[in-house]
């Protein structure tokens, strides 16, 4: 009787751990698809292999729904599974968090870039126009040209005189410190950015068994990479013989 | 009576000089060691000279304080010192006296033309005030007879890729966002730019045409060769302005001048493919573009040729978030660039140039690399290329 109950609260206890772990899990990010390429040349066996301690490589493929490449975007070589890590996904900053106060010229503004500051090259590109238009900019504008008495300064300056700090750069500062936290959770080897057409090659670290995640998604609510990579025989002419393309299918 | 007066005292000045004779030649070395020891003791008392014309960032004294107890930032001539159309607060002059005369008042009153003076002022002397250039702007420092000689006592620290997410971003859509042109001497019509973030800092260095056509001994280099670096406050302080601006702020020098090891100033770079003899021939006269040229392993590789400009930043520098100013090996860019993902310059079938040449090489080893290379083609090929080339 009492070892059926025992029994009976070990299987109570699995399932609850199993449904808080599948709970926490919902709340992380979908996760995208990964695809490992048939290797599409020869490898050339090298006898020295294992007696060397070269670097790997691996070369990565990144597309969006529509398949089109994503440029610039962030990765990371990880020694443990991104959804393994313990991450704290809950804790992911929002943008819309680090917009109070702002005026509704000020959010619509915003929201034409997909920018994490204030300091995009896209927004500086329309500050003239802002100064006329967004009152937090106009009032930016007016500081600056008070103190510095140069219209240049003051609209090249605007970013320094811009009232609302939290909308300027709290948002990335907040993004950066969960991200140096999962980099440090998830064992981050190297960090690497992919080019135009989505590509990424990298090299110098210790072959073995990785884990190639961007692990924070690109767009609030978008997804997060988690695959698992291996580097071949330290051979870096052997690098272009492995690869993977990374999708966001969003099947 | 008078006699016996006379002849004590010169008896007693005669003992005591046969005394005094005898301890000096009799005792032997005991009283050169004494002096010796005296002569030690005396050593550890005398101070280094100090060359007071030279002022160093890395004595003690100037490390315990912070840069602000003596630059003053903005300077009161910033206005002046550079065209109104580019103008901006920044530190553009030497630290006032007072921030010198509470330690070295001892050295400013030394003399009609104290030493001391010769570290700002090219004239020492009551009646003239000139000085030297300061050391920023830094470009027309550089051009300067001072800043010539001069070897700077620090490093910058940028870090690339806080700037990258930050700033950065690479998804200006077709038709909006930042437009940047090639700053050169000679402008072409600009094509659609693609989405190239890093053009905010770095340009296409266009050297000035050389003021003789001297035929040169060596083949003419492409045009374009090198992309610029910021080498000022420009690009920093309108972010970082101490007055509501991002960290570190514009009054924390520290914040991206870093000391240099051991007191040194920042080595001039011996050369690799090209030396300092090469550059001059060739026209380049900017110190900091020199500086860049010689720290190439391809001295002819140029960022303007037609099929390079086609290529994003990122495909050859693949480690752009992990790019460290402060570390030269960060900044090279792999030899798998040049051909892993497009076999431009790497491939066996059909023979790329790398595969050839290398054979050549092999075959050959008076052979002279010389599509990349114009000191390095002659030296062996190194590991990176055998394994690129499978050899």
């Amino acid at each position: 009787m009492r070892a059926g109950r025992r029994t009976l609260l070990l299987w109570a206890a699995l399932l609850s751990s199993t449904l808080l772990a599948s709970a926490a899990r919902a709340q992380g990010p979908p996760v995208a698809a990964c695809q490992p390429t048939p290797t599409p040349v020869v490898v050339k066996p090298d006898a020295n292999a294992a007696a060397t301690n070269d670097a790997g490589g691996i070369r990565v493929f990144l597309y969006d729904a529509e398949k089109k490449p994503l440029a610039r975007k962030r990765f990371y070589l990880l020694r443990r599974s991104a959804f393994s890590a313990g991450l704290d996904w809950a804790s992911m900053p929002k943008r819309a968090d680090f917009l109070q106060g702002a005026s509704p010229q000020l959010r619509e503004w915003l929201a034409r870039h997909d920018c994490d500051s204030l300091y995009c090259p896209e927004f500086e590109a329309e500050f003239p126009e802002a100064v006329k238009t967004v009152p937090e900019f106009k009032r930016a504008y007016d500081d600056g040209l008070r103190k510095y008495r140069s219209e240049k300064l003051a609209l090249k300056w605007l970013t320094v005189n811009f009232p609302l700090k939290n909308v300027r750069t709290e948002y990335y500062k907040r993004k950066k410190a969960w991200l140096d936290r999962a980099e440090q959770q998830a064992g981050a080897v190297v960090s690497f950015m992919t080019d135009d057409k989505g590509r990424a090659i990298f090299t110098g670290f210790q072959r073995g068994d990785y884990y190639i995640s961007n692990l924070f998604p690109f767009d609030e609510g978008g997804p997060v990479w988690d695959c698992k990579v291996m580097t071949l025989p330290p051979n870096p002419r052997q690098l272009w013989a492995v690869s993977y393309v990374l999708s966001n299918s969003r099947q | 009576m008078k006699r016996t007066t006379l002849t004590l005292p010169l008896l007693l000045v005669a003992a005591l000089a046969a005394v005094v004779c005898a301890r000096v030649s009799g005792a032997g070395g005991e009283p050169q060691r004494r002096r010796a020891t005296t002569q030690r003791r005396a050593a550890p008392a005398q101070r280094p000279r100090v060359d007071y014309t030279r002022f160093s960032h890395a004595t003690a004294a100037h490390r315990k304080d912070s840069c602000a107890s003596c630059h003053k930032n903005p300077s009161d001539n910033w206005a002046q010192v550079r065209d109104a159309s580019s103008s901006f607060p920044d530190i553009t002059d030497y630290p006032e006296h007072d921030s010198c005369l509470s330690c070295h008042r001892q050295q400013f009153f030394r003399g009609a033309r104290p030493a001391i003076c010769a570290v700002c002022h090219s004239v020492v002397s009551p009646r003239n005030g000139a000085r030297f250039p300061f050391a920023n702007p830094a470009d027309a420092f550089a051009r300067s007879e001072k800043g010539k000689a001069e070897a700077s006592e620090f490093s910058i620290n940028f870090p690339h890729d806080i700037h990258q997410d930050v700033m950065a971003r690479a998804d200006a859509p077709d038709g909006a966002g930042v437009r940047f042109v090639r700053a050169a001497f000679k402008q072409e019509t600009p094509k659609p730019s693609k989405p190239n973030s890093c053009s905010v800092c770095h340009v296409t260095y266009f050297k000035p045409a050389p003021p003789s056509a001297a035929p040169s001994p060596t083949p003419a280099l492409p045009a374009g060769l090198l992309k610029t670096t910021p080498t000022g406050h420009d690009s920093c302080f309108n972010c970082h302005w101490q007055d509501g601006g991002e960290k570190p702020l514009s009054n924390d020098c520290a914040g991206c001048h870093k000391p240099l090891p051991n007191n040194s100033t920042r080595p001039e770079p011996k050369g690799k493919d090209a030396d300092a003899q090469f550059a001059a021939r060739e026209g380049f006269t900017d110190p900091f573009v020199v500086r860049k040229l010689l720290r190439r392993d391809s001295v002819i590789f140029a960022h303007d040729e037609e099929r390079h400009r086609e290529i994003d930043c990122a495909t050859c520098h693949t480690r752009i978030p992990s790019l460290n100013t402060l570390d030269e090996t960060t900044l090279k860019v792999p030899i798998l660039s040049c051909g892993a993902g497009t076999s431009c310059h790497v491939g066996a079938k059909p023979k790329k140039i790398l595969n050839e040449e290398v054979d050549k090489k092999l075959a050959d080893p008076s052979f002279q690399c010389t599509k990349c290379h114009f000191n390095l083609g002659r030296e062996k090929p190194p590991k990176s290329h055998l394994d690129a080339t499978g050899k």
